[in-house]
């Protein structure tokens, strides 16, 4: 959790595009189903007075195998929705978590962004509308650069508005 | 016999397998549900601590946790039905 400060509000809290999360689950449709064209190939066995047996283990090892297959499938979604973006009015905090254990924070103050570039490449990110965006910061602080974000050039938007509300402010304040 | 789609060599070959007892069985059952139990520990932690939506975080876990009981307890059925 990220802890705000005094009149900070969240203006955004974004994830990657929800298919990048759907390309890592693909592969577990795959595994799920394996198992079950199993179970009807079983059906064409006649091991005799083994069958029940047979069918209990069978059965067992499915099972086994879709709760595999179960806790995999939100060991993915956790890496996914807990890869966040959070742009407030005051700054963009960007969570990234590698795996369990492995998770990196960073933050960038809206009043020190110089340029902000959204890069839209290819036949998937043009239709499902995600991409890219590099943000170029003052000072030492190398650029930073969100990846798969949807619908970029909106969040690019909402990026720059927060720059500017601050600024306004500030010269109201002043 | 009726050999189905395998051919009679599949099927003498599975006659001289022997199935295996039901006590490695239960022990392999113990083993599923204490790595359950940890990657469970680790995902509900990490939910609980870091996200930030806390009512979609209850409804994943309600989710998660009762297909998954639903799959230890299906294979505790299985367990008691297999007679070897």
């Amino acid at each position: 959790m990220i802890a705000l400060h005094n009149d900070e509000k969240i203006l955004g809290e974004m994830r990657r595009h929800w298919i990048v999360l759907a390309g890592h689950l693909v592969p577990f449709l795959v595994v799920i189903f394996v198992p079950v064209a199993l179970w009807f190939g079983l059906a064409f066995l006649d091991p005799g007075e083994a069958r029940g047996s047979l069918e209990a283990l069978f059965g067992f090892v499915v099972l086994a195998w879709l709760l595999t297959a179960w806790i995999a499938v939100f060991v993915v979604w956790t890496n996914y929705f807990l890869d966040v973006l959070i742009i407030t009015d005051h700054r963009l905090v960007d969570i990234e978590q590698h795996s369990f254990f492995s998770r990196n924070v960073s933050e960038c103050f809206v009043d020190k962004i110089e340029d902000v570039t959204v890069d839209v490449h290819g036949l998937l990110p043009t239709f499902f509308d995600f991409g890219d965006i590099h943000i170029q910061t003052a000072g030492e602080s190398p650029r930073f650069v969100l990846r798969h974000m949807p619908r970029p050039h909106e969040t690019k938007d909402l990026i720059i508005r927060a720059r500017q509300g601050l600024h306004q402010k500030r010269e109201l304040h002043d | 016999m009726d050999s189905g789609i395998f051919p009679p060599v599949v099927l003498a070959r599975f006659e001289q397998v022997t199935l295996p007892s039901e006590n490695s069985l239960w022990l392999l059952y113990a083993a599923i549900v204490f790595l359950y139990s940890l990657f469970s520990f680790i995902l509900s932690y990490h939910w609980r601590t870091y996200a930030f939506d806390k009512e979609k975080i209850q409804l994943i876990m309600r989710l998660y946790f009762s297909v998954s009981l639903i799959l230890l307890g299906g294979m505790a059925v299985f367990l008691f039905a297999y007679q070897p």
